[in-house]
């Protein structure tokens, strides 16, 4: 087999998903420490603010990049013909922005 | 039709020797194919401990005059000179190339290459203890096997691995013209033609049945030069380790006694001062191997039938032995179930190194007398290793010498090849008949029903080399064991096997192997019973001392009617003075 | 003592089988290895199985014992469940019984440029390494390529032809802990790539069933680490 170098890749995401981790297992627990009351009144006094919006959307959004990195290392494991693969990642992809979106769209739904 | 492939030089064997050759040829851009009958790093070369003996002066004040001294006095007085020389002159070059190759040697505070003592070395030609063994950790032979087969991969060396070497292919005018070989996968013979030859096939003590040796030692080298008419030279000298573990044979390295271990009979005695009052536990093998089988004889021997001794290195501590000798650790553990941290290692000695072989100079051309005298080469076929007899370990080898001899030697032979095929450009007509001949003899294991059994055969030859050629022999002994032996190889036209198979039929590997160990068993017991002397590590009881006005002379063997022919030990060295023989005291 | 091998013959009709022996046999202080010496000495010559040193130092006897990768040489018969089953190294293609094809360990083996790259002129005598350079080196150089690890590694079962598997990863980074060495760079370029390292999620079969109790996820771990800081 031909030598060529290596991709240049992999350890991109590789960083991600591990940043993503440490983002969230960070966040987790502040989120808990954070909230004043259990009643409906403690979580909209909680996510009113601009910064636990943004803070709780990022979070969202590290969890989903962080699951579709696991998602694509489990089909390149398992999934080896491209043509199969390859719309598997969009169609993936395309799930988690919509949730994104979504998520986004209830915490500013928030005033 | 056969395939045949073509090359400027074939090398047979993938351990040290054959993988030092190899790299050197590939390096100069010519066509080489390494013929190994197991994937390289599988050679033997793998088991070495210790180390590789150069004078490098890293710890103690040293050299390479006192490690010929030492070498020639070590092979007692029977290594050629020149050769010793050669070797020790070249040992810390050949060492400082592997550490440029990458092997991984342990290092001193300095930097440097860590270096422990060994047995029979000596500052200022017999003073103080010299340091002069290089090591990694306890593996030594395992880095240096695995960087010469990564240098070779980096030079692209052709390797055909898993084919098992048949046949030399010889021409009427006697020049060797590559060999016969059987792929062992599809178990289809072929022919590898090369102007030059190399066997690197290692030692042969699996004709012993205990012996530290790997399974795949089985000489096949020197049965193809015996069949090829040409002769085996010292084969009553075999090396007994002092310190394998009994019943499995696993080698305990001289390195541990090196560190600071040392033996001990069932009394608790330090046994060893009484025998080499100076060196002690660190006097040659030869001396610490009759040493402790002496004890054993006095019934001083350890365990419920008082047949082994115990090599104790428990005051070393637990730190020193995890970092400097973690394989016999493990190996310990696993075989002798003893923890060396805690327990004694049992040991008793065990075949370890065949010091004749394949007689050759000490450019590695194969020597044998057809016209004008001993010393006249066979054109076209090399030998280095083990399998070789360069003699530069004469009756006797000193420990950590091995290694080296592997890589000098493996050098200068690959340089000669190189010089040899400059000169013979044209490569001779390939004579058929001779290949006819090797495969016929392929052929004759096809046969069906036969009444005896190859593993059956290999067991009783092994037994009778084991009771009958031991550490201690005499004329009694030995006649009996020719006579057993003799009877044993008759038995082998009535062997067959019942695997016939071609794809990867190890039960026919087996039986070629067996082919190349019984004559060689045969030219142990024919070479030693003559030699009625005692020297190094043929240790004659009916004839207790060393005779130089008679024996100081190599013992040559052809197959031919059991023939035993004499040639002279080279006393005289390339450059310096004679190292006269006398009495050897450690 | 009960024995259940995996026997194909390529030459013989038929799928691979499981083929039950059973032999008198004195496990105490025996290895694997010496029940299938006996076996194939004593019952059954087509038997068919590599070895050599004997002693767990050459690699040659790899294979798969109760569900296990390990060398037969060292594996002690006491304490196994019977009947022993013994089957090739997974996921290799098996020539006979139990031996397997390895030349796909052995490429990915080449492919990390195993030897040591070094284009400073050679000194006279030793190239220095002090004994805390030399001490990255242990637990890496003494890998006896018996593809015990590679071959219980799931990663490599999923991709055989593009993950480099855990014993050649390992002398991956022999090479570039040498102090020695000048070629990390390129090692690292090399390696950089979703199959060849990144297919290693860190299983750690590979450390569970080294015969040498090496550590292949650990050097891969230093490899990436070396990555992301060449990366950053």
């Amino acid at each position: 087999m031909r030598q060529v170098g290596g991709a240049h890749r992999g350890l991109d995401l590789w960083l991600v998903q591990r940043v993503s981790a440490v983002y969230m297992a960070l966040f987790l627990p502040v989120f808990w420490f954070c909230r004043a009351g259990t009643g409906y009144t403690g979580w909209h006094a909680l996510f009113l603010g601009l910064p636990m919006k943004a803070a709780a959307a990022l979070f969202v959004a590290a969890l989903l990049l962080h699951a579709w990195i696991g998602l694509r290392e489990i089909l390149i494991d398992y999934v080896h013909p491209l043509a199969w693969r390859l719309p598997l990642y969009f169609l993936f992809a395309l799930a988690y922005a919509g949730c994104l979106v979504w998520a986004v769209d209830i915490l500013w739904k928030v005033q | 039709m056969i395939p045949k492939r073509r090359f400027d030089a074939v090398i047979v064997g993938g351990g040290g020797a054959g993988l030092r050759a190899a790299l050197q040829l590939a390096e100069a851009h010519l066509k080489v194919a390494l013929i190994s009958k197991v994937f390289p790093t599988r050679s033997h070369t793998v088991s070495a401990q210790g180390g590789i003996t150069a004078a490098l002066a890293n710890v103690s004040d040293d050299n390479w005059h006192w490690h010929m001294y030492d070498t020639v006095k070590g092979s007692d007085y029977l290594g050629d000179q020149d050769a010793i020389e050669f070797l020790c002159r070249n040992a810390s070059s050949a060492v400082y190339e592997l550490e440029h190759m990458g092997l991984p040697f342990s290092r001193l505070d300095n930097g440097k290459i860590y270096q422990r003592p060994f047995g029979g070395q000596s500052q200022n030609y017999g003073g103080a203890q010299a340091i002069r063994t290089c090591a990694a950790a306890d593996r030594t032979g395992h880095a240096l096997l695995h960087t010469l087969y990564q240098r070779n991969i980096a030079a692209r060396t052709q390797f055909f691995d898993e084919f098992f070497a048949l046949d030399l292919i010889r021409d009427a005018d006697g020049y060797v013209l590559g060999v016969t070989a059987m792929e062992i996968e599809s178990g289809e013979p072929w022919v590898f033609e090369a102007r030059t030859t190399l066997l690197a096939t290692g030692g042969a003590c699996r004709i012993f049945r205990h012996s530290t040796n790997a399974h795949i030692n089985t000489g096949d080298g020197l049965g193809m030069v015996l069949r090829a008419g040409l002769p085996l030279e010292d084969m009553e000298f075999w090396q007994f380790h002092p310190t394998g573990i009994p019943e499995v044979g696993s080698l305990i390295t001289e390195a541990v006694r090196g560190e600071g271990g040392f033996l001990v009979n069932k009394l608790g005695e330090k046994f060893m001062a009484n025998y080499a009052p100076n060196a002690k536990d660190l006097a040659s093998r030869d001396v610490v191997s009759r040493a402790i089988a002496q004890e054993i004889r006095a019934g001083r021997g350890c365990g419920v039938h008082g047949d082994y001794v115990d090599l104790k290195i428990e005051h070393l501590g637990a730190e020193k032995i995890k970092a400097r000798l973690p394989g016999i650790r493990e190996l310990s553990m696993q075989f002798a179930g003893a923890d060396p941290i805690t327990d004694p290692i049992p040991v008793t000695p065990t075949a370890h190194y065949m010091m004749g072989g394949i007689p050759s100079n000490l450019h590695g051309q194969v020597v044998s007398p057809a016209h004008y005298g001993p010393e006249e080469p066979v054109p076209g076929l090399y030998a280095a290793g083990e399998c070789a007899c360069v003699s530069v370990h004469g009756a006797n080898r000193l420990g950590g010498n091995s290694l080296l001899d592997l890589v000098v030697f493996g050098r200068a032979a690959g340089m000669h090849m190189i010089e040899y095929l400059r000169e013979n450009p044209i490569p001779r007509p390939l004579p058929l008949a001779e290949v006819e001949k090797s495969m016929a003899r392929l052929a004759r294991w096809d046969r069906r029903g036969g009444t005896e059994t190859v593993a059956g055969l290999r067991g009783e030859m092994q037994r009778v080399m084991q009771d009958h050629c031991g550490v201690y022999r005499s004329e009694a002994v030995l006649l009996a064991g020719l006579e057993k032996l003799t009877l044993v190889a008759a038995r082998l036209t009535d062997a067959a096997i019942h695997d016939h198979s071609k794809h990867f039929n190890t039960a026919r590997l087996e039986a070629l192997e067996l082919e190349n160990l019984l004559p060689i068993a045969r030219a142990t017991l024919v070479s030693a019973l003559a030699r009625t002397e005692s020297r190094g590590a043929h240790s004659r009881e009916d004839h207790p001392g060393r005779d130089d006005k008679q024996w100081l002379r190599h013992s040559l063997y052809f197959c031919q009617n059991d023939q035993l022919d004499y040639k002279p030990v080279k006393l005289k060295p390339l450059t310096v003075e004679t190292f006269q023989p006398k009495e050897r005291t450690y | 003592m009960r024995f259940r091998i995996y026997r194909y013959d390529p030459e013989s009709i038929g799928k691979p089988r499981m083929q039950d022996y059973e032999i008198e046999f004195d496990p105490q202080g025996k290895k694997v290895l010496d029940a299938l010496i006996a076996l194939k000495d004593g019952l059954d010559e087509s038997l068919t199985f590599r070895r050599s040193c004997r002693e767990g130092v050459c690699g040659s006897d790899g294979v798969n014992v109760n569900g296990r990768n390990v060398l037969a040489c060292v594996t002690p018969l006491e304490g196994l469940k019977q009947p022993i089953e013994i089957r090739p190294l997974p996921r290799l293609p098996v020539i006979r019984d139990l031996i397997v094809d390895m030349a796909q360990f052995y490429q990915h083996y080449r492919a990390v440029k195993p030897y040591l790259i070094n284009l400073e002129p050679e000194p006279e005598s030793e190239r220095l390494q002090s004994p805390e350079e030399r001490a990255e080196l242990d637990g890496l150089w003494e890998c006896i390529l018996c593809g015990c690890c590679t071959t219980s590694c799931p990663s490599f079962w999923w991709n055989p032809e593009r993950f480099l598997g855990p014993a050649a990863l390992l002398q991956g980074y022999r090479f570039i802990a040498d102090s020695r060495d000048q070629a990390s760079g390129e090692r690292l370029d090399f390696l950089e790539d979703p199959y060849r390292l990144f297919r290693c999620h860190g299983i750690m079969n590979c450390v569970e069933v080294c015969p040498k109790g090496l550590n292949p996820t650990q050097a891969i771990g230093k490899i990436k680490t070396l990555l992301v800081k060449r990366a950053l």
